[in-house]
């Protein structure tokens, strides 16, 4: 607001632009290279202006596995949505219901603890107990890791979606008869439904990112897109046409669903921390 | 009934925590698991003695300093800006916040092809009035440069989000009566502005700060660690330790000692910005 | 010898001299991890053959240099059954074969009903079969015998006014800086810089020990690291300028995937790098440096030549689920008509076969550099050092520490007494646990 009573707005204007440009020039390089050949990719007079090819997109395709792992990071993506909900909403909703000061406290300190210990920690556990139970490369293990280090941090975003639901509403459903769990589903899920939306799209976003423990627990059966990708900068002299039509085919769904819950976003990344 | 679940969640967390904490007693190896034996503190001994472990940690500090300043300045910068610039512009919001959702390793993997010496995108557009990029890769402080750079771009828009949303709920009637009063727009952010965001600012600070660790994929994709140990922080050489060289007992000392860090840090920066934010 | 497997070559299912007749394997699957290189990527062309001939069915998991160690030894530690045959990188197999990984082989070798004769064990090179025993126990057979060339552009050399590779590493020295200074467009020398067992550590021992260098005070019996000798220190010195100041940009990180890129685009006069790859090096297609390279042994130094030596093997994990189906993909795998198959067909040409290299048409296909490839690349592995990675199982991780310790080296953040003396810390450390010597 106060900006812009002071500021000429054509200059704000070329200044937004010029840093989108310049924010934007990294993935721009990239598109590029997605669809240059391995030649063209190395030759300075065809850098904007060349015959494109869609020949990376259809080397990754055309091998089954590019697409067994697209799947594979798919269900896992899906799979930890589901089951952090299924157990961080509830959660979420006695913590934000709770009259108790000193629970409120410790669930959040403890999500926060969860972000700062390193992922590294679990790797090695989860390694060892999956090869144990004989779960190792399959959905579940990727869908339990990750579940655990995403709970705290959805019971973290909708603990304040869930406040700002009126506790009338509450009072109100509670005059009526209904139970804790009926309250639950009936009224603050309802009410709160662009917020958990939001947060199951960060967690969608989450999953689907994760590199180090997908790394670690999978090998050729549940292997993830963010796996995939670093395997082709390993080849003979890196593929740089692998390399980036797979990332932007990663990329994709990310940027479609970033674009649909950008107004969520800020209250689904901090939660209560931000009183905004 | 979540109760049961709850708790079968702490027990995912805190056992393998325990886990690290016993296994830093002893000297189990990946490679030899079924013949470990105790050993006190010697793997915490080792530790102080390892200089490679001490020019990690000083490259976190470098991680976690640096590129956190660096975002938050152009975070702000940024926010000011889209604050300020007209409604048809709004769209450009959504991609401006694109870099930070990306996955962290085609972050890595886009900034390795684009600083790539004489075939890469930075170079060619500096090509274009005359210049070459330095090459990064080659020197520990360029390579440390060049993660710091990615490192802006990835998490910069994390700041602006934020503190864009900040601005955005600032009561409007502070600015007006200091438009009445004749206020330059300096004078606005320096004694209005600014003042008014600062809560949000240090939250935002403290969760950049958080999060300035987990900076594993981008590491791992562009610089791997090198050139000759050059750009490893504590996570990655702990990683490499464990994974490796096998040597499981020291990987988990390394780990306690990441986390009694990160404790250290972040303690009395939650205690005296986010909890009298969520007392309401 | 050579007349069989040309029969098998051409009728078109190559290893089919060995395989047991009446499939009795159908319908089994097999897992095999590997180095993402030329056997392995060859061998992967060739197996629909092995698969319509066996009934099996053979998954080929292919990865880079770190992430298939790794990989292969957090799988082999934990003792699992995810990969029923494992390429054995060859810096490892002293760690592999003590650890007790691997499936011992002899009593498939011997067994006349699961290995005919035509399997021709003796026409291995023996340098080659003995890296594969241990403890008087075969684990391994080979599959890759590598050492290491000195290719050098004659037409970039001329620019210079030079005619003959160096015969010394001070020469090299030497011959780099006159390269640099009268071709400037183009790199003196090409070096896998990165640090890595795989990396720098497969080519600096030879300088290494030629000027007198080593890593131990006296392999194997006094295990001490002599890291901080003059002469050490002094190899590391020349190979950290020769990798700092004549090497083609990005060098100090590069692996052989960069040299290879290097030479193929005329970038560097000479490579001192992997006979393996010539195929690459000197590719008709991409390579710039086609037609108009020369080979030269590696220099030697006051202390005499010490060429490379290193052999890849192909083994069985422990608890592979059905062994006799494993051992009949290793079997076809290194059998004379598959090898000499690949070496006809693909760029791979490291065969550890007898009877691969007196063939013809190898000779005929693999006549590189006017000639001058295939008696060179005899004479370096006839010449080979005798110790030329110490086969130790800490290798992977002493030969880290020495490796990184040469890259900071390279890259200026230590001097390279600095460096040898950190790297002498953590070899000590390593040695005393493994209990060398207290």
């Amino acid at each position: 607001m106060v900006v812009r009573r002071t500021l000429p707005s054509a200059a704000i204007t070329v200044t937004t632009l010029a840093s989108l440009a310049l924010v934007l020039v990294p993935l721009l390089w990239i598109v590029l290279l997605s669809l240059k050949t391995q030649v063209q990719a190395f030759d300075r007079t065809q850098v904007l202006v060349f015959q494109p090819t869609l020949d990376n997109f259809q080397r990754l395709l055309a091998d089954g596995t590019f697409v067994h792992y697209l799947v594979n990071s798919v269900v896992v993506a899906i799979g930890t949505v589901v089951v952090s909900l299924a157990i961080g909403a509830p959660a979420a909703y006695v913590v934000s219901r709770s009259r108790w000061r000193r629970f409120r406290d410790v669930a959040l300190a403890y999500s926060l603890f969860v972000r700062i210990v390193p992922p590294t920690v679990f790797i090695i556990p989860y390694f060892l107990g999956a090869r144990l139970l004989g779960v190792n490369d399959t959905w579940w293990v990727l869908i339990v890791a990750y579940a655990n280090l995403n709970i705290p941090l959805v019971m973290w975003s909708l603990w304040s979606f869930f406040n700002d639901v009126p506790r009338e509403l509450d009072e109100a459903a509670r005059i009526d008869g209904a139970g804790p769990w009926q309250i639950f589903l009936r009224v603050i899920l309802p009410v709160a439904a662009p917020g958990l939306t939001a947060t199951a799209i960060l967690t969608f976003i989450m999953a689907w990112n994760e590199f180090l423990l997908a790394l670690v627990l999978t090998s050729r059966e549940a292997r993830t897109l963010p796996v995939a990708i670093v395997g082709f900068l390993a080849y003979e002299g890196a593929d740089w046409g692998l390399v980036s039509s797979g990332s932007i085919l990663v990329m994709a769904p990310i940027v479609v669903f970033t674009v649909l819950i950008r107004k969520y976003l800020v209250k689904g990344l901090v939660g209560g921390a931000v009183k905004a | 009934m979540v109760a049961p679940l709850v708790a079968a969640l702490l027990l995912l967390t805190m056992v393998p925590l325990a886990f690290a904490i016993g296994v830093s007693f002893t000297d189990l190896k990946l490679n030899r698991l079924t013949r470990w034996n105790w050993a006190g503190i010697d793997q915490y001994l080792r530790l102080v003695d390892d200089a490679r472990w001490w020019a990690a940690v000083g490259h976190s500090l470098v991680y976690i300093v640096v590129p956190t300043l660096l975002q938050m300045l152009f975070g702000l910068a940024l926010a000011l800006l889209l604050h300020a610039a007209i409604d048809r512009l709004r769209w450009t919001r959504s991609l401006f916040i694109l870099p930070m959702v990306l996955p962290p390793v085609v972050v890595g993997v886009l900034w390795k092809a684009f600083l790539l010496p004489d075939f890469g995108g930075l170079d060619y557009f500096m090509s274009l009035v005359g210049l070459k990029a330095p090459a990064f890769l080659e020197t520990a402080e360029g390579a440390m440069g060049a993660l710091i750079l990615t490192l802006t771009w990835e998490w910069t828009p994390f700041v602006v989000l934020l503190l864009l949303a900040g601005l955005e709920s600032l009561p409007q009637d502070v600015f007006d009566a200091a438009h009445v009063d004749g206020a330059s727009a300096t004078q606005n952010l320096r004694y209005v502005t600014l003042p008014m965001l600062m809560p949000t600012i240090l939250v935002v600070l403290l969760f950049r700060i958080i999060e300035s660790t987990k900076v594993f994929p981008v590491i791992f994709t562009i610089t791997g660690g090198g050139p000759g140990n050059a750009t490893e922080n504590m996570d990655f050489y702990a990683y490499l330790v464990g994974f490796r060289y096998f040597d499981l007992a020291y990987s988990a000392a390394l780990l306690v000692a990441i986390l009694l860090v990160m404790a250290v840090i972040c303690a009395p920066l939650y205690r005296s910005l986010v909890r009298p934010q969520t007392a309401g | 010898m050579a007349q069989s497997s040309l029969a098998q070559a051409q009728t078109g299912v190559p290893g089919a001299e060995v395989l047991r007749a009446g499939q009795p394997y159908k319908g089994t699957t097999l897992n095999f991890i590997s180095l993402n290189y030329l056997f392995s990527t060859g061998l992967k062309t060739l197996v629909p053959a092995f698969q319509e001939a066996t009934g099996m069915r053979v998954n080929f998991e292919l990865l880079g240099t770190l992430d298939n160690l790794q990989k292969q030894q957090l799988e082999l530690s934990t003792g699992s059954s995810a990969f029923d045959v494992y390429q054995i990188p060859p810096f490892n197999r002293p760690a592999y074969h003590k650890s007790d990984w691997l499936a011992p082989l002899d009593s498939f070798l011997k067994d006349a009903n699961l290995t005919p004769a035509a399997y021709a064990f003796d026409d291995f090179f023996p340098i080659s079969t003995a890296q594969g025993v241990s403890d008087g126990k075969r684990f391994d057979l080979p599959i890759f015998s590598a050492t290491i060339l000195l290719y050098w552009r004659r037409d970039i050399f001329a620019r210079a006014g030079l005619t003959k590779a160096p015969e010394t590493f001070e020469e090299m020295l030497e011959t780099c800086r006159i390269l640099k200074e009268k071709v400037p467009d183009v790199a003196p020398v090409g070096l896998r810089g990165a640090a890595g067992v795989e990396a720098n550590l497969w080519p600096f021992p030879i300088l290494l020990y030629a000027q007198g260098g080593k890593f131990f005070r006296d392999f194997p019996k006094d295990m001490r690291p002599a890291l901080s000798d003059p002469a050490t220190i002094r190899a590391v010195e020349m190979w950290a300028t020769m990798v700092r100041q004549y090497g083609f940009s990005g060098m100090v990180n590069a692996t052989h995937e960069e040299v290879i890129v290097a030479m193929q685009q005329g970038r560097v006069a000479m490579v001192m790098d992997g006979h393996p790859l010539a195929n690459l090096f000197l590719s008709q297609d991409k390579s710039q440096a086609y037609g108009k390279t020369n080979i030269a042994p590696v220099p030697r130094g006051p202390a005499g030549r010490f060429p490379a030596f290193a052999e890849h093997g192909i083994g069985m994990a422990k608890n592979a689920r059905n062994k006799p189906a494993a051992w009949e993909f290793i079997k076809w795998a290194t059998s004379q008509s598959v090898l000499l198959e690949l070496a006809l067909r693909t760029p791979y040409v490291a065969s550890p076969r007898r009877s691969t290299v007196q063939d013809t048409r190898y000779q005929q296909k693999n006549n590189l550099a006017e000639g001058q490839y295939l008696p060179i690349v005899r004479q370096m592995l006839d010449e080979r050092s005798p110790v030329y990675t110490p086969p130790i199982p800490e290798w992977g991780e002493v030969g880290d520490a020495i490796s990184n310790a040469i890259s900071r080296v390279t890259i200026g953040r230590q001097t390279a007494a600095d460096a040898m003396k950190q790297a002498k810390g953590e070899v000590d450390r390593i040695l005393k646990q493994a209990g060398y010597y207290k």
